[in-house]
């Protein structure tokens, strides 16, 4: 697969450390223009790959120089994942060529509130380590709760030991009752911020609902990382192509490949700026952004995470 | 912009403002068909464009040191004209980086700054500045940062908080304005500081609206044109002035019309902040007598063509009634009926002589 | 669909279920509490207008002395309220104004405040010229009593000032600014 035309800032992996067994730290030196300023809670969207294929995978942003010459990520390598994440696990040695498409924020501190808890698991993590550093800059008051397997609390541990003791708490067990007795203490204007697996935010989200949070003020993001699927193919309706698009493609990928001007933001299912007309065909809808009614109505789609349940789609492209 | 400004203008009675035939020729006239109709009708603010108000992040022209001296003035009667919430100060240091790198960038003669680290020296020549002062430390310049750099340019800037999927105006030095206050809309949502524009079925369009800027992303400014009219070069319409300005609407005539009405263009652009994730709208006011606008036959045809069939629920909205039929008597001798081209250049390079103004 | 209004969100007050603890505050005690299953942790705060009463911790319903006091207690309450505090109010537009600009500094949203429909027609209105404020306004139009200024009330009411705008927009005399100076 070819490159995109590529804007976005031209970087290369300069150090590589591991987190834990699964979470492995990279820092990168963009090698044109400096970065720009990166606001708490960013995600970038990284293109890197081999002569093979290309991969544009949404991470967090954990911290940018103040310079602007380097930007942290951590990812994380998923069990029996094949994607953009294990290449990066096996091939993301320093001196790998990655550029940063664009940066965007799904997932902004809420600045007004005064107080905020925030709870993550695993890689949930990452987006909250730009908000402590964010929080201390503002003055505002937080708390981390971190869940993490017994195994991995020294790996967090280290990954924390600079900061306030007062304000961060690691957990190896997720216990509802312990959670919910944090919870209950928080004073009314508590915001709360969420970033985990499905099954950990579900969790969090019941056990605060049951305190009396109130919908608006629980926060999440949540990302999908595109899996593969059947090949497909996709119709366009507008400019009469066909596109195919591989097991192991996305179908914005395909798009983009064949030329066209689609349009995207956060690549993992989480924003919508990618969504599609539908005209004929069923998808396979497998984002965090569309409505249950939406899901079901079938007439669009989101390109850059779902896929199709018939063997065409023909979109309004 | 080559340096020379007028600097002797006055923006209230006794009005004195002077628009070379340069800086008519640059006016973002508004209208790219014969009639109007609301919309949004965005598009990326990029360095072109028809007319070349149009070709810089901050346009900076002939009235330059004049309207910072009038927004001194304003801020000096009023000082609620320039209102920040504490949250938003990472907001305020972005405004700082944007304006000083565009101003210094777009314009070397005008604007320098130089960075050393977060020791920064800014200068400006037009209104003799030289600051040094260490970026992110509020301690190290004369008043809080927005302020300090909003005092120096021209139009109207608020900064928008984004949170809930809503932005809320959360700040904001407001001088130039049609008609809203910023003390009292301070701390609005989208909809809520909307909610004075009539007409229901443009809520789908505000709707559209806020959705597309929730997404804007640094580095992809966009811009639209927004009109009305004002009688008189007065930038401050303000709704806490109304009784020192209001009376002027009545009190044109067709023997003052070329002169006393204006036509009042906003070139908005918006910027995504990257520390803050805020939103800065830039709201840059231009007026132009329609005695000016008829120094371009294009311009003089097209105007009249839009207000002889304005909706008349826009009529009342903008408050136009007491001297539109005026206007339109004015320029309907100036219209020859030609067809015009599509797109607001002015399609002339030489302005009418004023003296060849004369009816048709 | 966004909805493009300034003014302060009323309606029937109903007990929200997701609230753990709840409290009623009102201008007077006939006004009628929220519908729905009252439940346990509710207690109703009630302006009693008589300079004798001290309200009493230990019962459901407390009296205050004036609408004042009660108002400077419920700052006080919400400095110290934990998460699940479910704030609903009934009165005048002046009392609603207050109660919601006390649970914004508090860091209340509008999900967590609910407000009755106001007693009375009045409103409450800011002269836009000289900020003199002027309660309970039942007509369109006013004189300002600081400046004079002869008022109409536009429908935009601003949460963080806790009034109405009012605008001397209707045609002041021709010329004011070349004349007056
Ligand atoms: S690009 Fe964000 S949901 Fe697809």
């Amino acid at each position: 697969m070819m490159m995109p035309r590529s804007t976005g800032y031209p970087a290369v992996i300069a150090d590589v450390a591991p987190v834990t067994p699964t979470l492995r730290r990279f820092d990168i030196r963009a090698t044109a223009q400096p970065f720009p300023p990166v606001s708490a809670g960013s995600h970038g969207v990284f293109a890197f790959g081999d002569a093979v294929r290309t991969w544009k995978n949404p991470y967090s942003i954990v911290a940018r120089s103040d310079d602007g010459s380097m930007l942290r990520i951590i990812v994380r390598l998923a069990q029996g994942s094949r994607g953009g994440s294990a290449f990066l696990h096996g091939q993301g040695r320093p001196g790998l060529e990655i550029t940063v498409l664009g940066i965007a924020n799904l997932f902004p501190v809420v600045r007004k509130a005064r107080r905020h808890i925030l709870l993550s698991a695993g890689v949930g993590i990452t987006p909250f380590l730009s908000y402590m550093d964010a929080m201390d800059g503002m003055g505002l008051a937080y708390c981390l709760h971190h869940y993490c397997r017994p195994e991995e609390r020294q790996a967090f541990h280290a990954l924390l030991a600079d900061r306030d003791p007062g304000r961060v708490v690691l957990h190896d067990d997720p216990d509802t009752g312990r959670l919910s007795e944090i919870l209950a203490a928080e004073p009314v204007s508590s915001r709360l911020s969420m970033c985990g697996p499905d099954g950990f935010m579900n969790w969090v989200g019941a056990v605060a609902r049951d305190v009396g949070f109130s919908p608006g003020k629980i926060h999440s993001e949540r990302f999908s990382a595109p899996e593969g699927g059947a090949a497909f193919r996709v119709d366009l309706a507008r400019s009469g192509l066909s596109v195919s698009v591989g097991p192991e493609d996305t179908l914005l990928d395909a798009l983009e490949a064949a030329g066209i001007e689609a349009p995207c933001l956060c690549r993992g299912g989480a924003c919508g700026a990618c969504r599609v007309a539908v005209l004929s065909g069923v998808p396979d809808h497998r984002d965090h952004v569309l409505a249950e009614a939406e899901r079901a109505a079938g007439d669009c789609i989101l390109t850059c995470v779902s896929r199709a349940r018939t063997a065409t789609l023909t979109l309004d492209l | 912009m080559d340096g020379r400004f007028n600097t002797d203008e006055s923006y209230r009675f006794p009005y004195a403002v002077r628009n070379s035939d340069a800086a008519i020729l640059r006016f973002p006239f508004p209208f790219p068909e014969d009639s109007y109709m609301y919309s949004m009708n965005v598009e990326p603010h990029v360095p072109a464009g028809p007319v070349a108000s149009l070709h810089h992040a901050f346009d900076i022209d002939e009235h330059y040191v004049s309207e910072c001296r009038e927004k001194a003035r304003i801020l000096a009667e009023d000082p609620e004209r320039c209102l920040v919430l504490p949250h938003m100060r990472q907001a305020e240091w972005d405004f700082v980086e944007l304006a000083m790198d565009s101003l210094s960038r777009d314009y070397p003669d005008l604007f320098a700054l130089d960075r050393d680290g977060d020791r920064w020296r800014w200068t400006n020549r037009p209104l003799e500045i030289t600051q040094d002062f260490v970026f992110g430390n509020a301690g190290t310049l004369p008043c809080g940062p927005f302020e300090y750099m909003a005092r120096q340019m021209q139009g109207d800037f608020t900064l928008q908080d984004q949170r809930d999927g809503d932005l809320w105006m959360d700040g904001g030095m407001v001088t130039s304005q049609a008609d809203w206050s910023l003390k009292f809309d301070l701390g609005m949502s989208f909809g809520q500081w909307h909610a004075p524009v009539p007409k229901a079925p443009q809520m789908g369009i505000f709707d559209r609206a806020l959705r597309f800027l929730l997404m804007l992303r640094h580095g992809h400014p966009v811009r639209r044109l927004n009109w009305t009219m004002t009688i008189n070069p007065r930038l401050d319409t303000s709704p806490e002035n109304f009784t020192i300005w209001g009376g002027d609407r009545g009190s044109v005539t067709a023997d003052n019309v070329a002169d006393k009405v204006h036509l009042r263009v906003e070139l908005q652009s918006l910027f995504r902040l990257p520390r803050s994730n805020a939103i800065l709208f830039s709201v840059r006011c231009y007026l132009l007598p329609v005695g000016a606008i008829a120094r371009v036959p294009k311009w003089r045809s097209r105007l009249h063509r839009v207000l002889r069939d304005l909706d008349p629920a826009l009529v009342a909205y903008k408050g136009l009634d007491r001297y539109l039929p005026q206007t339109v008597a004015f320029l309907s001798r100036l219209d020859d009926g030609a067809v015009l081209s599509p797109g607001i250049q002015p399609d002339t390079a030489i302005l009418i002589a004023v003296d060849d103004l004369v009816p048709r | 669909m966004l909805n493009a209004s300034s003014l302060l969100p009323v309606g029937p007050l109903r007990f929200d279920e997701g609230g753990r603890r709840h409290l009623f505050v009102r201008q007077a005690p006939q006004l009628s509490v929220p519908s729905g299953p009252v439940p346990t942790a509710m207690t109703t705060w009630t302006v009693g207008g008589d300079s004798r009463v001290l309200p009493d911790p230990s019962e459901h319903e407390q009296f205050f002395r004036s609408a004042a006091h009660l108002l400077d207690r419920l700052a006080w309450r919400l400095a110290t309220e934990r998460v699940g505090l479910r704030l609903y109010a009934a009165g005048d537009d002046t009392f609603l104004s207050a109660v919601a600009l006390t649970g914004d500094a508090a860091g209340m949203t509008g999900e967590e405040m609910y407000l009755a429909p106001p007693v009375q027609g009045g409103r409450r209105v800011i002269c836009i010229h000289c900020s003199t404020m002027h309660d309970d306004v039942a007509d369109e139009g006013l004189s300002c009593a600081g400046c004079g200024a002869v008022l109409s009330v536009r429908s935009h009411y601003s949460r963080r000032i806790g009034a109405y705008m009012g605008v001397a927009e209707s045609a002041p005399p021709v010329g004011t600014e070349e004349t007056g100076r």
